[in-house]
């Protein structure tokens, strides 16, 4: 089965080589649509990896593509107040003409994250409530019910004339993936209220395990197979040096995150070497169940080997 | 002596209003305004109130297809969003669009409809003044703090806001937020009327001030006092610039333009022109007879005018219209 294949949009790495230029990402973006790519991703952060605002990139790459995908990878949606996000997302949606995936992600425990959400005033420790029930105001108010649905009353939010807010595109509103783990909590809230599950898991196994958990529970849940979408958000650096890629990979963590490879590949997939090498991996998690690989360029070069990267997704068969 | 900048509104709401939220229109309608040489594009902003397209998402989405038109927010409500929020937003359109991005932002109007808005987005509608007022403090403080230490201080010092505004935000780390495309970031207008705390507010703090005076007399008492205040403050003779929001509804013959214009605004707002107009500058009419009412505030001393076509169904090019304005109206003062 062959997957989908996205990448992500160098947001972040072109603003840690210090520019903010939006030209370089529309072309990136034309570019990655010509090349064959289904879908193009960015991420979000307001302080602690700040970059530019996905929303406003993707509204913008929306006007310079036509076919692919757009998403983001991932949202933090709890740093925005849920009406504010309901807007922001159903304008994207109408600006991507229903080609949008929006991925969510609470939030990394780590201390820069913590002091992102103390800066927009939102108690870090209620960030996965905040998530879920920021999703279930969404899709209640896309319900396109009327006013019967503008009223939501929740643990955070108590709110009324909803049913004022502009509809997104899609009806229903767009497909919300988790970007997430694979704890049984996780796995969980997948199978109950995600269209699309997006870990960085480091390993096929754990991976494959994982996604037959989350089949299982949402089948017990009644949900329909292929409901939900099983994605891979993985960090990728080719080149036919072996050595060289590795060397390509651990510069661009060590400047992303200040930490090396050995501290981050425990926590995140990260693969290096040939294409074939590519290849190789990227298989071993689509013979797990991935359907969807989220492909981050692992390098801080000027000229993203784009086709590269997609010539070893589509080795897969 | 030149004629005044001309701007027209995309037509978000009127979208909106007419249930077709396809964004390709939009973006055509951004192509023909440039080319028919209007100087500036304008997206209005509310979320329950009067729904639209966001507004900086609609700037976003328009960016990659014109050139040179500057794009603007007529008018931002920056209080609805969080300011660092808001701060991510407007940095990124900064990027994308650049020296040609202009903020008009207001401080929301005082109708029940502006209020739930207000309310469904948490913010306390009474404080809805300060709150526009120190978000555009804020974002200025974080964007100049991207500048080294000492000339961030001494930039703050002779602006007079040294002060960090933490009447309603405890925000920390302000210096990592994203950059603007400059330090001093985008230009910003304030659009409001000629009430002394307005004056005083744009003479203290906006690049520029965005009315819709249904009197050309009251404008030009208004922006009187604008310069002499921000003269009194110090600042530079050409430090706020003088615009004008004007709806017009063209039609040669008089009583269809005035229809026209009713049903506009019984749909855009849900009152009668009638009550609207003591509020905001409307004038249905000919060509020569819009041209005529949006010359008198060229007069008052307006240099950039920014125009709502006030009709569901306009008939005429926006290259008509463009053209003859240019040719109707009035020079600038000096």
């Amino acid at each position: 089965m062959t997957p989908h294949v996205g990448v992500l949009l160098p947001t972040r790495e072109l603003a840690m080589v210090g520019t903010y230029e939006m030209a370089p990402l529309l072309s990136f973006a034309q570019e990655a649509e010509t090349a064959g790519y289904d879908s193009l991703w960015t991420g979000d952060s307001l302080l602690a990896r700040p970059r530019l605002d996905p929303f406003v990139v993707l509204s913008a790459a929306a006007a310079v593509t036509s076919r692919i995908t757009l998403g983001t990878a991932a949202l933090t949606a709890a740093l925005r107040q849920p009406v504010i996000g309901a807007n922001l997302v159903a304008s994207l949606d109408h600006a991507t003409a229903g080609r949008l995936v929006i991925g969510l992600g609470a939030g990394f425990p780590i201390p820069d994250s913590a002091a992102e959400f103390g800066a927009v005033g939102v108690p870090f420790e209620q960030r996965v409530g905040r998530l879920d029930e920021t999703v279930r105001l969404w899709r209640q108010v896309w319900s396109g019910g009327g006013p019967a649905t503008g009223t939501y009353q929740g643990r955070y939010w108590q709110l009324e004339n909803l049913d004022r807010l502009p509809l997104p595109a899609t009806p229903g509103g767009p497909k919300l993936w988790l970007a997430s783990s694979d704890t049984p909590r996780v796995l969980h809230r997948v199978a109950t209220r995600y269209d699309g599950w997006l870990p960085f898991l480091p390993s096929a196994a754990a991976y494959g395990t994982a996604w037959r958990r989350i089949s299982d529970l949402a089948e017990e849940n009644g949900r329909p197979a292929g409901q939900i979408v099983p994605a891979l958000y993985a960090t990728v650096t080719v080149n036919d040096d072996r050595e060289r890629a590795r060397a390509e990979l651990e510069d661009y963590l060590q400047r992303y995150y200040g930490r090396p490879l050995e501290v981050m590949s425990t926590v995140q997939a990260y693969c290096y070497g040939t294409v074939e090498d590519c290849a190789e991996w990227l298989a071993s998690y689509v013979e797990a169940g991935a359907r969807h690989l989220v492909v981050r360029i692992g390098s801080l070069r000027p000229d993203l080997p784009l086709k590269e990267i997609l010539a070893a997704a589509r080795q897969i068969s | 002596m030149t004629g005044p900048r001309l701007g027209v509104l995309l037509p978000t709401r009127e979208r909106a209003i007419a249930g077709s939220w396809d964004t390709a229109p939009l973006l055509n309608f951004a192509r023909d305004a440039e080319a028919a040489g209007f100087d500036s594009l304008w997206v209005g902003d509310s979320l329950l109130a009067r729904p639209r397209l966001d507004a900086l998402l609609a700037l976003a989405m328009v960016a990659p297809v014109t050139n040179r038109i500057a794009l603007g927010t007529a008018c931002l409500v920056p209080a609805l969003r969080h300011p660092v929020i808001g701060a991510s937003l407007v940095a990124s359109l900064h990027h994308l669009i650049g020296g040609r991005l202009e903020l008009a932002v207001g401080s929301g109007f005082p109708i029940p409809a502006v209020q739930a808005e207000f309310a469904a987005a948490e913010v306390p509608f009474e404080t809805r003044f300060g709150r526009c007022d120190d978000t555009v403090r804020l974002w200025r403080q974080a964007w100049r703090s991207r500048q080294p230490a000492r000339a961030a201080r001494a930039a703050a010092d002779s602006a007079g806001e040294a002060s960090w505004p933490t009447r309603y935000w405890p925000v920390t780390g302000l210096d990592r937020l994203l950059p603007a495309a400059s330090t001093a970031g985008p230009r910003i207008w304030y659009a409001g009327g000629d009430t002394p705390r307005v004056v005083g507010q744009v003479a203290a703090l906006y690049d520029g001030w965005l009315p819709f005076l249904p009197s050309a007399a009251d404008y030009a008492v208004g922006w009187h006092r604008i310069q002499e205040r921000s003269r009194a403050n110090g600042r530079p003779a050409d430090a706020v610039y003088p615009g004008m929001y004007a709806t017009i509804a063209v039609n040669e013959d008089p009583a269809e333009a005035r229809t026209e214009l009713e049903e506009y605004v019984q749909a855009y707002y849900g009152y009668p022109l009638e009550l609207c107009q003591t509020v905001q500058a409307f004038r249905p009419g000919s060509v020569e007879e819009c041209a005529e009412f949006l010359g008198q505030y060229v007069r008052a001393g307006a240099r950039h005018l920014v125009i709502r076509i006030g009709s569901l169904r306009p008939s005429g090019s926006l290259k008509e219209l463009h053209d003859a304005l240019r040719t109707l109206l009035p020079d600038c003062v000096e």
